[in-house]
């Protein structure tokens, strides 16, 4: 009995500590970067990467291997993605850059170009 | 409605790739009939890409992805990228190409093991890997590869069909080339961003939250790249910084990779930068000195550690383009010319600019750009122009240089030098051949920590930037995934070719010279594969010297 309480308790303590880092997670790589203005670009995009970007989904499980090797996995069907944005410059080129959170997307494209153009 | 049901039932179609490679990455095409990967329309073959439905060409690019890193990798286990081309955001600003990413994560968990049970298949324990490396070092498919859990693959990818509606001009005339031969143009080449994104899923990716510091997991524990993102200011490992430490040193701007492989292949693979160096102006004295800021044409002509050297001459037609007539004669003359043209119709391109200086007799050329924001771009060619026949180099400088540059001709003989600054170091690396890592200051564009920085030289495909001098090469992405663990078990690789500080390397293409896979995969021990990088980069630096 103490033993399934104690294991209850450990079950509770690792929720607890799952939620607190998964909700960190969800704070973003940008998050200690000055809150970008909303208007500055159109929200669809900005909303895309957030999405696309959000790790708040994910869950931690076990797995065990044929040869007995305990594994611990963390699953996230959104991936922990990266996502791929682009402009177009004014010379009729387009700028592209890789961003893994919505205020880097909202940097990129309403700010100034380190892309390619013509 | 009726497609996405059939999706849904789990009739997903398996498309195996690089069958001949030493890792199957398969592409899952998961979308419904009639659309994304299986859209009918007829389009005709393009660069290489026989397809002819958007569809079939949409997915041949995903498989030539796949054959690429299949090629460069090994694994016995397949590696499943559930794929999806489907309508994602545009608006006014852009769009989203794509995203792609790991979908899971694995760690050993070795308390369980009890003795006389073999030592764990993961080189570190309690260390968070990708699936498709956790997968290649279990030998064992742990992932099934099938259904509509999306969790169930090693990588998701989503593309934006969008950006080919006939009707979408709310994608900003953003379009995808769907060529497999580089000659993309204005056009955004889908092949190179999607191994790029591939290879964020194959284990190019830092799982530690940079905002915080915190590792992954509960009780949090390091991902594999903790142990090679060494912090320059500190001399320390991520592993070995508490949350605080790691949080700072993800925008110290001196974050660097310190793998043995990377370290190996760097001088390969990087260059000195180049610099304009303005040996002598008489006339105007504060003109002498370097000026390091500029970018070299993808269609460049060789820029080496011998100088090209010559008096600087200012266009007689100012821009080069051949409506404004033929320029007078630049013979032994490093040429400048101006960006764009005398008006917003009636400039030409950067090739036409060079074309014409080379045939004045110009020996290099410098394109003053015409605006300070950007500052800088890279001179690209324009579709279908191989730019074959450049064999000068050519540069873009400041608009700032530009002035000071042609201010200081008008007033007398200039003479000045286009070479690889040694001086400088190799553009992208420390003084120990470390890779820097992307971590700027402030918040900025791009992504940090799970990208080059952007100072390499040339361009690599994991900055930040997806840059369009990029050229199918897979240059240090391969190294660094064989510092965390890939080729662990036998497998070896070999560096791109066109290393960096050799005299007459690096052709001005930012591609300086990669293979087009990158790296080529063949049987041999770890020790034999680092023998060869050794000996590779030994050779190339004693060319250097």
């Amino acid at each position: 009995m103490n033993r399934d309480v104690r294991r209850a308790g450990a079950l509770a303590a690792r929720m607890a500590v799952a939620l607190w880092w998964l909700a960190g997670c969800n704070t973003g790589p940008g998050a200690s970067a000055p809150a970008a203005s909303p208007n500055a670009v159109p929200s669809s995009v900005r909303e895309a990467v957030r999405v696309a970007t959000d790790r708040s989904a994910a869950r931690q499980s076990t797995v065990t291997l044929p040869s007995g090797e305990r594994l611990q996995r963390v699953s996230l069907s959104n991936g922990f993605s990266h996502v791929v944005v682009a402009k177009m410059g004014p010379n009729g080129r387009p700028s592209i850059s890789c961003v893994d959170s919505a205020p880097a997307a909202e940097a990129f494209l309403a700010g100034g170009s380190q892309g390619n153009g013509q | 409605m009726k497609a996405l049901g059939a999706v849904l039932g789990g009739t997903l179609l398996l498309v195996a790739a690089a069958a001949h490679g030493k890792a199957n990455v398969v592409i899952v095409n998961g979308d419904p009939a009639d659309a994304g990967f299986n859209d009918p329309t007829p389009v005709a073959p393009v660069g290489g890409n026989a397809g002819t439905t958007l569809g079939a060409q949409r997915l041949a690019v995903f498989q030539t992805a796949a054959e690429i890193w299949g090629n460069a990798l090994d694994s016995t286990v397949p590696i499943t990228v559930l794929s999806h081309f489907q309508p994602l955001a545009c608006d006014s600003s852009g769009a989203t190409l794509g995203s792609a990413g790991p979908t899971n994560i694995f760690a050993s968990d070795d308390p369980t093991f009890d003795a006389g049970v073999p030592a764990s298949v993961f080189p570190r324990q309690n260390t968070w890997y990708v699936s498709a490396l956790s997968q290649k070092f279990a030998g064992k498919q742990v992932l099934s590869g099938t259904g509509t859990d999306e969790a169930n693959y090693d990588i998701v990818a989503r593309f934006n069909s969008s950006l080919d509606d006939p009707n979408a001009s709310n994608c900003g005339g953003l379009r995808f080339y769907y060529g497999l031969d580089d000659q993309h143009g204005n056009l955004i080449d889908l092949l190179t961003v999607v191994l790029h994104e591939f290879g964020h899923g194959l284990g190019f990716i830092s799982l530690t939250d940079p905002s915080s510091g915190t590792f992954p997991g509960t009780p949090p524990q390091p991902d594999i790249w903790a142990y090679y993102l060494y912090d320059e200011s500190t001399g320390m490992h991520w592993v070995d910084l508490d949350d605080p430490g790691r949080q700072a040193s993800a925008i110290s701007g001196a974050l660097a990779w310190d793998g043995t492989t990377v370290k190996t292949a760097v001088p390969a693979t990087l260059l000195y930068p180049p610099v304009v160096r303005v040996t002598s102006a008489p006339a105007s004295p504060s003109a002498v000195g370097d000026y390091p800021q500029l970018t070299i044409a993808t269609f460049s002509g060789p820029i080496g550690l011998t100088p090209i050297a010559g008096p600087l001459g200012y266009g007689s037609t100012k821009w080069g383009c051949s409506g404004l007539g033929r320029l007078d004669s630049l013979d032994g003359q490093i040429a400048i010319l101006d960006r764009g043209g005398p008006s917003a119709d009636a400039g030409c391109t950067f090739v036409e600019k060079a074309r014409n200086a080379q045939d004045a007799g110009a020996i290099g050329l410098l394109i003053a750009n015409n605006t300070s924001n950007p500052p800088l771009i890279t001179p690209a060619l324009p579709s279908g122009d191989t730019g074959s026949d450049i064999t000068i180099p050519v540069l873009l400088i400041l608009q700032t240089d530009g002035q000071t540059l042609k201010a200081a001709v008008g007033a007398g003989t200039v003479n000045a030098e286009i070479v690889r600054d040694r001086d400088a170091g190799i553009a992208g690396a420390d003084s120990e051949d470390r890779a820097f890592m992307y971590a700027p200051t402030t918040l900025t564009v791009g992504s940090s920590v799970s990208h080059w920085d952007t100072s390499a030289f040339p361009n690599l495909l994991m900055e930040p930037f997806i840059n369009s001098d990029l050229t199918h090469s897979l240059d240090l992405t391969v190294p660094l995934l064989a510092d965390i663990g890939w080729f662990s078990d036998g497998g070896s690789i070999v560096v791109p070719d066109g290393g960096s500080g050799t005299p007459d390397a690096g052709s001005g293409g930012g591609g300086g010279g990669g293979s087009s896979s990158g790296c080529t995969s063949a049987v041999g021990p770890p020790a034999a594969s680092l023998a060869l990088l050794t000996l590779l980069a030994f050779v190339r630096r004693r060319r250097a010297v």
